[in-house]
């Protein structure tokens, strides 16, 4: 189960860059040694000024599978150094450098055959993204549920292409926490139990579960999950700061 | 996204999930399924279970259990720097 990291930091260049929200962007990084990506796994990029000066990040991949392209979603953070940066100003053809793939803990693999339950808050979603991509892809017969918090339904990642998935074996439940749109079956406000128990995966049916977002929301819904009886070690948690 | 450090030298609380590549200049590996057990309390998890606060010089990577401190990692332009003050043992699948 130990892998290596490829070695180093990797050049890459941005191959587009498209706006999916008013405060997200998507970009296209082509990186000509990239070795491919499991669904769920981020990447390390880097960024250096013309004075020398470099900053590194970490982002999830939308993306995955082989091949030398990689998805991410950027999301403006206020009073972030890099995201507006990634936002606003990077354009096709700047230079990046990124370090990657990387985890082997937030991960899913066609070869799992457990239901897959999939828990966003705000751009945690990218990671889940990937996996509901692959779940997809695989033609997978077990189900695959996405509950996704965000402020607005503005402010939803991927949301038309999430829509598009709904079948007999993926749902797809939204949880406003500021503005819900009309025909929302609930007030705005933020997850909680009685949204989980009635939308998720119950825990006799085993599911392995994914929750990716901000700290405060992973540890809310985690105690909410474990709470409800779900087996904690069937409970994979990723935190990226923030509020 | 998970836009996992902050700007500057804000401190920002993740998880051990965000160790994993700036650890990868020190171990060679991926740290994130590596079992660590705490000294202070014996808790095991994997690494990607503990908790990370994290800047821009480095990190420290806490028990999710007892919240000591298991590895403290600093990486400035002059040389990297890792001390391992709680770790009991790190176990390899």
């Amino acid at each position: 189960m130990v892998e290596p990291i490829v070695a180093g930091w990797l050049p890459g260049t941005v191959a587009s860059a498209t706006r999916m929200t008013p405060h997200g962007r998507i970009l296209e990084l082509q990186v000509p040694s990239w070795p491919g990506n499991l669904p769920g796994q981020h990447l390390d990029l880097r960024l250096t000024a013309e004075d020398g000066y470099q900053a590194v990040r970490s982002y999830s991949v939308a993306s995955f599978g082989a091949g030398t392209s990689i998805e991410l979603a950027v999301e403006e953070v206020a009073d972030g150094e890099v995201s507006p940066y990634l936002v606003d100003d990077v354009q096709p053809g700047d230079q990046l450098e990124v370090r990657g793939p990387i985890g082997n803990y937030f991960v899913w693999r066609d070869s799992q055959t457990d239901p897959v339950q999939l828990i966003a808050g705000g751009s945690g979603s990218v990671p889940l993204v990937s996996i509901a991509r692959a779940h997809q892809r695989s033609k997978s017969t077990t189900g695959c549920r996405f509950i996704y918090s965000v402020r607005t339904p503005a402010d939803a990642l991927y949301a038309d292409e999430l829509m598009g998935l709904v079948s007999s074996t993926f749902t797809l439940d939204w949880v406003y926490t500021r503005q819900a749109p009309p025909e929302s079956p609930r007030k705005p406000g933020r997850i909680d139990r009685s949204i989980i128990e009635t939308t998720a995966f119950t825990p006799a049916e085993k599911p392995m579960v994914y929750v990716c977002g901000p700290t405060s929301f992973v540890e809310a819904v985690a105690g909410i999950l474990v709470d409800l009886g779900h087996d904690p070690m069937r409970i994979k948690t990723e935190r990226f700061g923030g509020v | 996204m998970p836009q996992r450090h902050p700007a500057g030298r804000v401190h920002d609380r993740v998880d051990g999930n965000v160790a994993a590549g700036p650890l990868s200049d020190v171990f060679g590996i991926d740290i994130t399924m590596v079992v660590g057990t705490c000294r202070h309390c014996g808790a095991s998890a994997t690494l990607a279970e503990a908790v990370v606060e994290i800047d821009d010089e480095g990190l420290i990577l806490l028990c999710r259990t007892c919240e000591h401190t298991m590895l403290t990692f600093v990486s400035r332009p002059d040389g990297r720097y890792l001390e391992l003050p709680g770790l009991f043992g790190l176990s390899f699948a």
